[in-house]
C-alpha cells in the first residue's frame, strides 16, 4: 500500500502533474475555444461553406478570389490608415495626459477618473450612436460651429472624405487604458534617476528624453502592440456609425469579413479572410518585436 | 500527505467543473406531452404579449408546453443559420418564405412541407389563395402566412393642404407626383419625400410597371430586368435628389429607425413604408397620416401583397402536426388575434379580419382598409429569387451609392451591373 502511495507520488513528481492539472481548465479552455476553432477556421478557408450544408473542398478558390476582389483591397487600405492614424496619436496623446497626471496634487484622483471614462464607454454601442448624433448634418458639431459663424451643410458621417476621421477620431478619444499602464510605467520610474538629473541641472526635455523614455520603453512597446492588434479588430464603429459606407469608405476588414460570413453566407471566403487578417496581425506584431531590441531598454536583463 | 490533500483538491476542481456542464438535461417528459421550441424576432412589445399568448394555448392544451427563443431582428437570421447548421432548429419558426434571408435555409431543406396538415391540424380557409402561395415553394407549403402586407406611400394630409394640392387620385403617375413633391418644395422649403424605399425593395415594384421582373426565373442569371429600365429608375432617383425633393443620400444613411423618417420632422410630405408602418410614424408625432398606392403607370400589375411573415415548421421537427396546429389556432383563434392586436401585419384569416374591425383604433382602421383596397388592385408577388440574390442585391446597393454620390451615370452602372452578373 505505502509502495503504491510512493510510486504514485513519484509519477506526480517527475511529470510535474499538480501543476498540470491545476492549469488544465485553461489548457482545456483555450484547445476549445482557441486550438480547434483556429484549425476549423484553416480548413473552411478551403471549402466552400454556407453554414448549413456541409462544406465542400474547393482549394485555393477562395484565396484566389481575394486576389481579384477589389473590395479587400479597399477594406486593407481602410483598416491600415484607421490602425496608422488612431494608435499613433491616441498613444501620444495617452503619454502626454499620463506625464501630467503623475505627480502629487489635490484630487489628482479625480482627473485620473475622468480621463479614464471615455475608454469605459468608447467601445460601446451607446458611444458608437452618441458619436452619430455630434456628427450628422443636424449634429452638435454642425451647431457649435453655427454659433461662431460657420455654417457647414457637411454630415460627416455620410460624407465619404470625413466619415473615416470621425471614427478615427472617436478611437484617439479612448486613450484610457493606455495612459493607466503609462501612467503605471512612470510610477516605477525611480525618483533617483529624476533627483540625481536636477542636481546636474538637466532641463525638462532632456529628463523626458533621457530617463523617462528609455525607462518607459517595456511599456511602450506593450502599448503599441496592444493598440495595433485591437486597431486591425476595428469592428463595432464601422458597424453602428456608418455601416461601412459612405461609397465603403468605412468598410473596415472585420465588417467585411463579418458581412461576408453572415449576411452572404460565405463562410469559406470569411475564413481566407480571419486568417489572411491573423497573418498580417502576427507579421506586424514581429515586426515590432524585433525591432524592439534597438529601442526597448530593460533595466535588468537576462544573462 | 500534502500532496495528495492538492491531488485531491485538484481532481474534486476539475470534476465539479465538469459536472456543471453535464447537469444540463432535458426534463423527461410523459408520452403524450410535447414541448415545443418556437422562435421569433420582434420588439418588446412582440416579446411580452407573444408569450402570453403561448400561456394561453398552454392552458387550452394542457400536453403541449413551449420553449420559447426571442430575440431582435439582426440577430435572428445568424442564430438560426447557427442552428441550422447544428441541426438544431426550433420547432416552430416566425419566417418570410420568398425573402433573401430565408433562401439558404429553404434551398438546404430546412422547412417542413405542412400540405399534409393543410385542411387537417392546419386550417387555412379563411386565407386568400394568393396569400397562401406566398409561403410556396416548389410546389411545397413551407411557411404559413399570419398577415398581409404592403407596399405604401404615407403622407401627411397637411403640408398637402398648405401647399395648395389636392391628394393625388388613385391613378396617378411618377410626373404627378414629381411635380407635387416640386410645388411643395418650392412653396414650403422642405423635401418633398423621403427615400422612394431602398432599391432592393423599389426594385419589386418599378419594373413591374414596365412589364419586367427584377429577378425572373426565365431570365439569363434569373434577373429579368432591362438596362433601359434600370437606367430609367437611377434617372428618376437622382433627379430626385439633385433636384433637393428627397434628401441625399448622406442624409439617409443616417437616419435612425423608421420613427426618424423626415415626415415625423415635418421635413417631407410623403414616407415610402409598408403600410403597417403607419402606426409607427404617426405615435411620435400625434398627426394623423392618410395612405396611398405606390404611382403609377400600371399600378395594379406592379402592386402585390406580400405576407406580414410566415410561421415554419422544422423538418427535423418531431411534433410538426402538433406544430401545426398551434400555427392554426393563431391563424384563426380570434381572442388570439385580439391580443395580437395586428402588430404582426394584418391577420390572414379573413374571418379573423372581419371580427376585428368594430374595434380598431383610426391607425389600425386606415391599414386595413388600404390592404383591403390593395389585394383588389395588385399581381401575385413575384416568388422566383437565384441562390446569389444577397449578392446581387448587395451589388445593386454600391451601384446606386456611386450614382448617388455622382461617382457613375446611371447608364455607366447599369453597364456595370449587367457586365459583372455573371462573375456574382
Amino acid at each position: 500500500m505505502k509502495n503504491t502511495v510512493k510510486k504514485i507520488n513519484k509519477f506526480i513528481d517527475k511529470h510535474k502533474l499538480t501543476g498540470y492539472i491545476f492549469a488544465s481548465p485553461w489548457i482545456i479552455g483555450f484547445s476549445i475555444f482557441f486550438i480547434i476553432p483556429i484549425l476549423n477556421l484553416i480548413y473552411y478557408s478551403f471549402t466552400d461553406f454556407n453554414l448549413i450544408a456541409d462544406p465542400s473542398w474547393v482549394g485555393l478558390e477562395n484565396y484566389h478570389h481575394l486576389l481579384v476582389d477589389p473590395k479587400i483591397l479597399k477594406a486593407l487600405k481602410v483598416t491600415v490608415s484607421y490602425v496608422i492614424f488612431s494608435v499613433i496619436p491616441r498613444l501620444a496623446f495617452a503619454l502626454f495626459i499620463a506625464i501630467k497626471l503623475n505627480q502629487k496634487r489635490k484630487g489628482i484622483g479625480i482627473y485620473r477618473t475622468i480621463y479614464y471614462i471615455p475608454s469605459i464607454l468608447g467601445g460601446s454601442v451607446a458611444v458608437a450612436v452618441l458619436w452619430r448624433m455630434l456628427f450628422t448634418r443636424d449634429g452638435v458639431i454642425n451647431s457649435l460651429l453655427g454659433l461662431i459663424g460657420i455654417h457647414s451643410g457637411i454630415s460627416y458621417i455620410g460624407n465619404p472624405k470625413t466619415a473615416l476621421s470621425t471614427i478615427i477620431l472617436l478611437a484617439i478619444w479612448q486613450f484610457g487604458s493606455s495612459m493607466l499602464i503609462f501612467l503605471a510605467g512612470l510610477k516605477n520610474i525611480s525618483p533617483t534617476y529624476y533627483e540625481a538629473a536636477a542636481i546636474d541641472g538637466a532641463g525638462r526635455f532632456s529628463i523626458f528624453k533621457n530617463i523617462t523614455l528609455p525607462l518607459l520603453s517595456p511599456v511602450i512597446l506593450f502599448n503599441i502592440i496592444m493598440q495595433i492588434i485591437n486597431g486591425f479588430m476595428v469592428f463595432t464603429q464601422g458597424y453602428i456609425i456608418t455601416k461601412g459606407g459612405p461609397l465603403n469608405s468605412t468598410l473596415f476588414w472585420v465588417l467585411y469579413m463579418y458581412r461576408r460570413g453572415f449576411e452572404s453566407y460565405d463562410m469559406g471566403y470569411a475564413s481566407a479572410m480571419a486568417l489572411i487578417m491573423l497573418l498580417i496581425v502576427a507579421l506586424i506584431s514581429l515586426f515590432v518585436f524585433k525591432t524592439s531590441s534597438k529601442w526597448v531598454f530593460y533595466e535588468v536583463k537576462e544573462n | 500527505m500534502k500532496k495528495r490533500i492538492s491531488l485531491l483538491l485538484s481532481f474534486l476542481f476539475i470534476v465539479l467543473s465538469l459536472v456543471g456542464v453535464s447537469f444540463f438535461n432535458p426534463i423527461q417528459a410523459a408520452d403524450d406531452q410535447v414541448t415545443l421550441r418556437i422562435s421569433w424576432w420582434g420588439s418588446q412589445s412582440r416579446h411580452d404579449y407573444t408569450l402570453k399568448l403561448l400561456d394561453m394555448y398552454t392552458k387550452l392544451h394542457p400536453n403541449v408546453s413551449f420553449e420559447p427563443e426571442y430575440t431582435g431582428w439582426a440577430d435572428y437570421w445568424t442564430k438560426l443559420s447557427y442552428q441550422a447548421a447544428a441541426n438544431d432548429l426550433p420547432d416552430i419558426m416566425q419566417s418570410g418564405i420568398g425573402w433573401p434571408e430565408t433562401t439558404t435555409l429553404i434551398n438546404a431543406n430546412m422547412f417542413a412541407d405542412l400540405t399534409p396538415y393543410r385542411g387537417k391540424e392546419l386550417d387555412l380557409s379563411g386565407v386568400a389563395d394568393s396569400l397562401v402561395k406566398t409561403g410556396m415553394n416548389n410546389e411545397k407549403l413551407l411557411g404559413v402566412p399570419v398577415s398581409s402586407n404592403a407596399l405604401a406611400i404615407i403622407y401627411d394630409p397637411e403640408i398637402l393642404q398648405k401647399a395648395g394640392i389636392k391628394a393625388p387620385a388613385a391613378d396617378y403617375t411618377w410626373d404627378d407626383f414629381l411635380s407635387i413633391c416640386k410645388t411643395i418644395n418650392a412653396k414650403l422649403g422642405i423635401y418633398g419625400t423621403g427615400e422612394i424605399e431602398t432599391p432592393n425593395i423599389l426594385l419589386t415594384y418599378y419594373p413591374r410597371q414596365f412589364g419586367e421582373h427584377f429577378y425572373d426565373k426565365d431570365a439569363k442569371y434569373g434577373v429579368g430586368i432591362s438596362k433601359e429600365v434600370l437606367v430609367n429608375y437611377w434617372k428618376l432617383k437622382l433627379k430626385l435628389q439633385k433636384a433637393g425633393l428627397m434628401p441625399d443620400l448622406a442624409e439617409i444613411s443616417q437616419e435612425m429607425g423608421v420613427e426618424d423618417h423626415p415626415i415625423v420632422h415635418g421635413k417631407a410630405a410623403f414616407a415610402w413604408k409598408w403600410a403597417p408602418n403607419l402606426s409607427v410614424l404617426e405615435a411620435p408625432t400625434g398627426k394623423s397620416y392618410k395612405l396611398l398606392t405606390l404611382p403609377g403607370p400600371n399600378q395594379d400589375d406592379a402592386l402585390y401583397i406580400k405576407a406580414g411573415m410566415h410561421f415554419s415548421v422544422a423538418e427535423s421537427s418531431k411534433h410538426k402536426a402538433e406544430a401545426a396546429r398551434f400555427i392554426s389556432w393563431l391563424l384563426n383563434n380570434i381572442e388570439a388575434n385580439q391580443i395580437m392586436n395586428a402588430e404582426r401585419g394584418v391577420p390572414a384569416d379573413a374571418d379573423v379580419r372581419a371580427a376585428m374591425i368594430p374595434n380598431l383604433g383610426e391607425t389600425q382602421k386606415k391599414v386595413f382598409e388600404y390592404l383591403d383596397f390593395v389585394s383588389q388592385h395588385s399581381s401575385p408577388k413575384d416568388t422566383f429569387l437565384p441562390e446569389n440574390v444577397n449578392d446581387i442585391n448587395q451589388f445593386v446597393n454600391e451601384l446606386e451609392e456611386q450614382v448617388l454620390f455622382e461617382v457613375f451615370t446611371p447608364e455607366e452602372a447599369a453597364d456595370k451591373f449587367f457586365e459583372n452578373l455573371p462573375n456574382l
